[in-house]
């Protein structure tokens, strides 16, 4: 199996909210620190990445962030436009017909249109190369999936429409699409999660739904906001039993091992999780340190690209 | 457990006042913020306070099923049972039910009720795009949801039914979807694929300019003609039960916007996600909808004012060995630096509450809940966010 920096594709799922965007930023980035070419491709409504960069907003002309990591953030409707303009082959046939505000609703109502234009764009940016030298434009793409409300729906989406339909440009679009998410020489999708009950559950749910209904190679599961213990076992226990000795006075030592205690109780709860994990989920795991920091910029990113790169070149971790 | 936090946490009061006298509670809020725990903590609390309470929620998280006493919820309602409570020393005085709603199966019966006949009905069930799609059409999920919550509460079983909504991002796709789904149903665009004739009538030029065979055609081009036949035969055959949908969304958005209901936003501490609770207010607000406070979850509880966290570490050391356990300088100094990394979140978890607190005003409900050391799947758990919910 190849490992994550020789794929071209790189797809990030997870549920909102469990840092797909800070993970797929941080692969990306430290792809780019091995001289690699980096497409990073954020898509739907919110556009994040420049906080992350501290770059001007992404769009969706790429733009380079950092040496060699360029960044795009695609909505459904410029994708739609992109595709369009491309099958067409005329800028003026598309405003007449497609900027027509009618038409526009009634777009909007096709099903799975969004997903396949958004993963269209995607097999685009992946396959394209340039026409001098026959080389990829890139080395890699990151994408920044929607997170998973639906299900897989959106990954799901090629394969729906290729059932639903008997044939047409739709169809063939999404078998494209579908043969490039399946080859494992190019794609790897990784399972962002935070080690959290909820989280947790739903990333095996999440795996055992992509084994029975997805044809993708499997990568990682990134385990995200993961906290350094800061104590030692034997710590730990001083830091318990000095807590069960001490008078709940609200004094600076009360404080202390209450905060201290705090850190011993996540930090084993963490531990069970990412045991849990590691048990139901038959993936190698990545784990991202969780960071103590006011501002989440740039800085925070460039370390967890570390985190990810060290632990890459090892395999991945078992606890 | 003792503790303080930067904005002051005085309105559980407010909160205890909408749950023992609404008949209709709603959590809306981002993903990933609690919403689910924080619905069924409000259930219990009136369930304890005497009222018969159900929690509707939509996500099937099994691990809160299976603490609140039922191995899975499922789309029936179901009683938690009182050995439950027994086991962990609550005494509720009125009764506490929940259910999940299974989406496709809410869908079904919507289909089955508003149906005019029995071939218009097979004839959905058929559509290839119903197969497919019904759940993932535009605010179909949400539409259901909202048609059960009216049927449960037209029903009257219930002195209180609590709400737990799909995640919703940007707005509050929950109130939009009957609007959505209207929009999706008889926008004029579409009218024109399934009765040309009457868009035509009422859109006049415009589109017609253009022509509608090509426009069709070019379309076409990308989703090939048999998207647009088969598009075309579900939304007409969906039609026919539209006026049914329409009313009853009407209904449902009567008994919303009446002070029998109250909406409550959950959300976490982290500003972007306030950001987007403070955007929901502002909708609601705009929708008539009556609004009853926010719930922050997960809230960094702060431990040391920065100059105590200056202690030298012999000095703590010192006093905390003095009870009986040793603690080196080593350990001391980990300690205080721990404390130290969890008031930098305290800190920004505060400076957050407050802004949050001179923006909304005096009036409305601001409750904050603590972050937990452990994760709250248990009747244990929820009854210990409940005290520090209400007091």
């Amino acid at each position: 199996m190849k490992g994550l920096f020789e794929r071209r594709f790189v797809i990030q799922t997870g549920k909102g909210g469990v840092g797909k965007t800070t993970v797929s930023a941080a692969i990306a980035l430290a792809a780019s620190r091995r001289g690699k070419r980096v497409l990073l491709m954020e898509i739907g409504a919110k556009e994040r990445g420049s906080r992350l960069f501290g770059s001007k907003p992404l769009s969706f002309e790429p733009i380079e962030v950092e040496d060699n990591l360029f960044a795009i953030h695609v909505s459904p409707d410029q994708a739609l436009e992109e595709y369009a303009v491309l099958k067409l082959r005329l800028k003026t046939l598309y405003r007449a017909v497609f900027e027509n505000r009618f038409v526009r609703s009634f777009l909007r109502v096709i099903p799975g249109l969004n997903e396949l234009t958004l993963l269209g764009k995607a097999w685009y940016e992946v396959t394209l190369k340039d026409s001098s030298t026959g080389r990829y434009r890139w080395d890699m793409v990151v994408v920044d999936a929607p997170a998973t409300g639906h299900g897989i729906f959106f990954l799901k989406i090629p394969d729906v429409i290729t059932s639903a339909l008997s044939g047409g440009p739709m169809v063939d679009e999404a078998r494209q699409i579908a043969n490039l998410l399946g080859d494992e020489k190019t794609t790897m999708l990784n399972l962002v999660t935070l080690v959290e009950e909820m989280p947790v559950n739903e990333t095996i749910e999440l795996k055992a739904q992509l084994d029975a209904e997805l044809n993708v190679p499997l990568g990682y599961v990134v385990a995200n906001s993961v906290y350094p213990p800061s104590f030692d076992a034997e710590e730990a226990a001083r830091v318990r039993e000095a807590r069960a000795s001490h008078p709940h006075d609200g004094s600076v030592g009360d404080r202390l091992l209450e905060a201290g205690v705090f850190r011993v109780e996540r930090v084993e709860l963490q531990t069970g999780y990412l045991e849990r994990i590691d048990r139901e989920v038959d993936l190698p795991q990545i784990r991202v340190p969780y960071y103590f920091t006011e501002r989440f910029d740039f800085q925070t990113i460039s370390k967890i690209a570390d985190d990810i790169d060290r632990q890459v070149d090892g395999g991945g971790q078992t606890p | 457990m003792t503790w303080t936090i930067g904005a002051p946490l005085t309105d559980g009061g407010k909160l205890d006042d909408i749950v023992m006298s609404r008949r209709i509670v709603v959590c809306v809020g981002s993903g990933g913020v609690g919403k689910t725990t924080t619905s069924a903590v409000l259930a219990l609390h009136a369930a304890m306070r005497g009222r018969k309470v159900l929690v509707l929620t939509i996500d099937p998280a099994r691990r809160l099923a299976n603490s609140l006493g039922v191995a899975e919820l499922d789309n029936e309602e179901r009683q938690i049972p009182i050995e439950q409570f027994d086991a962990v020393g609550l005494e509720p005085k009125g009764e506490l039910w929940a259910m999940m709603l299974d989406m496709k199966r809410s869908f079904d019966r919507l289909v089955d009720r508003y149906s005019p006949d029995a071939e218009t009905r097979q004839k959905i069930y058929d559509n290839r795009f119903y197969q497919y799609f019904s759940t993932s059409l535009a605010g179909t999920q949400e539409y259901s949801a909202m048609e059960r919550l009216h049927e449960l509460y037209e029903e009257g079983d219930y002195d209180l039914i609590v709400l737990d909504t799909p995640p919703s991002g940007h707005a509050l796709d929950f109130l939009e979807a009957p609007r959505r789904m209207a929009d999706a149903i008889e926008n004029s665009a579409l009218q024109w694929m399934y009765r040309p004739s009457l868009a035509a009538r009422k859109f006049g030029a415009g589109l017609f300019n253009i022509g509608t065979t090509y426009v069709l055609k070019t379309i076409s081009r990308f989703t090939g003609a048999e998207m647009l036949t088969e598009l075309g035969s579900f939304l007409s055959n969906f039609r026919h039960m539209f006026e049914g949908f329409r009313s009853r969304a009407r209904h449902v958005r009567e008994v919303l916007s009446s002070d029998v209901t109250s909406f409550l936003i959950v959300t976490s501490p982290d500003p972007i996600t306030v950001d987007e609770a403070r955007f929901m207010r502002r909708r609601l607000a705009e929708e008539n909808i009556p609004f009853g406070g926010f719930v922050v979850n997960r809230v960094h509880r702060p431990y040391l004012p920065r100059e105590e966290l200056e202690t030298p570490a012999s000095e703590i050391a010192e006093a905390l060995s003095s009870h009986g356990v040793a603690v080196d300088e080593v350990l001391a100094q980990k300690l205080l630096d721990n404390a130290g990394e969890f008031q930098i979140l305290a800190d920004l978890d505060a400076f957050t509450l407050e802004a949050l607190r001179e923006r909304a005003g005096s009036r409305v409900a601001i409750q904050a809940v603590p972050y937990c050391s452990r994760d709250i799947h248990s009747l244990e758990g929820l009854e210990w966010v409940r005290k520090s919910l209400f007091g």
